[in-house]
């Protein structure tokens, strides 16, 4: 991991996320989220995440945004967003509710910053998530399961069920999307 | 104020993690749009997986994939490799979050097949008239 690299990343990704979710036009939030997905991936190669990384190159970056293009294409891409003053919705027209996302969120992100306090530095290998149970994985995969690569050692062999059932959630999204969108009269 | 300081630069990572689920938490209250809503969404998700991946992130580590010969001999130090585990996980919250966005999408063409709208106002609108 290099600091400053990471630093100007994750600068990058801020500044799309705010683009994302301000700009008017739905087509264009979704063209800025396929790049603030990409630099997220970036982000994760940086970290030596790099399984985690190409498949958000693949599913985050790629797939998602596949299926909110096609989403679009098939409904509109004309919104209220696009008429200046109705980003509102109905009930939050009043000032007083209008005041309540926002304090919401900051105030869950206050909680968490203030959890943050109890947390190891970034990058310490003796924090207690790199110390306990990890080691051993690092230490032992490769002798127990004959493959180079630790994650795909660990998806594969100690967590193979949890991958499993991983295939049956995708299963089941498919097949909801299916019936969803076959049912003819809702 | 020095401690804090040094707090606050030592672990940068996370807090920008904050700042993102705080963006996507309030694009998820706030937002009218039902697109704008999966974004935050999806925001969110990411930010998750990106205090995962941070929380295994070691000073100087190699990346999880080792030589074959020195895994077998035993000769590989923990410290070296960065954390697997969290990288595990964060793979089946991917995939999990795009099953997820599917779905979501699906309701969502319908709701526009039904109502001829995504924005929520509208949408409510026309729920009360009918």
């Amino acid at each position: 991991m290099i600091w400053q690299l990471d630093l100007f990343l994750l600068t990058l990704v801020v500044v799309c996320a705010l683009a994302t979710i301000t700009v008017r036009g739905l087509l264009s939030a979704t063209i800025i989220f396929a790049a603030y997905s990409f630099l997220m991936c970036l982000l994760w190669a940086e970290m030596g995440a790099v399984d985690v990384a190409f498949t958000e190159a693949v599913v985050g970056a790629g797939v998602s945004t596949i299926f909110f293009i096609a989403t679009l294409f098939r409904s509109t891409t004309r919104s209220r967003l696009l008429i200046r003053g109705v980003d509102d919705p109905h009930h939050f027209k009043d000032q007083g509710w209008k005041m309540l996302p926002l304090m919401l969120s900051v105030v869950t992100g206050m909680l968490l910053f203030f959890g943050m306090a109890d947390f190891p530095a970034w990058g310490d290998p003796e924090s207690r998530p790199n110390t306990h149970v990890s080691s051993y994985y690092i230490e032992n995969a490769v002798r127990e399961t004959q493959v180079p690569n630790l994650v795909t050692a660990v998806l594969g062999d100690y967590r193979g069920y949890d991958t499993m059932f991983e295939l049956v959630v995708i299963y089941c999204a498919g097949v909801s999307v299916v019936s969803i969108l076959k049912q003819e009269n809702l | 104020m020095d401690g804090w300081l040094a707090d606050l630069v030592s672990k940068y990572n996370y807090w920008i993690y904050v700042v993102l689920m705080m963006i996507g938490f309030y694009a998820m209250i706030r937002k009218n749009n039902l697109v704008k809503k999966l974004i935050g969404m999806n925001i969110f998700q990411t930010a998750i997986i990106l205090f995962y991946i941070s929380m295994g992130a070691k000073r100087g580590g190699g990346i999880p994939i080792v030589d074959k010969a020195a895994g077998l001999a035993g000769a590989i130090r923990a410290s070296d490799i960065v954390n697997p585990l969290p990288h595990v996980l964060m793979l089946t919250a991917i995939v999990v979050s795009v099953s997820v966005t599917g779905v979501a999408l699906a309701v969502m063409l319908k709701i526009y097949k039904g109502y001829g709208s995504i924005d929520e106002d509208q949408i409510l609108e026309r729920i009360k008239k009918s």
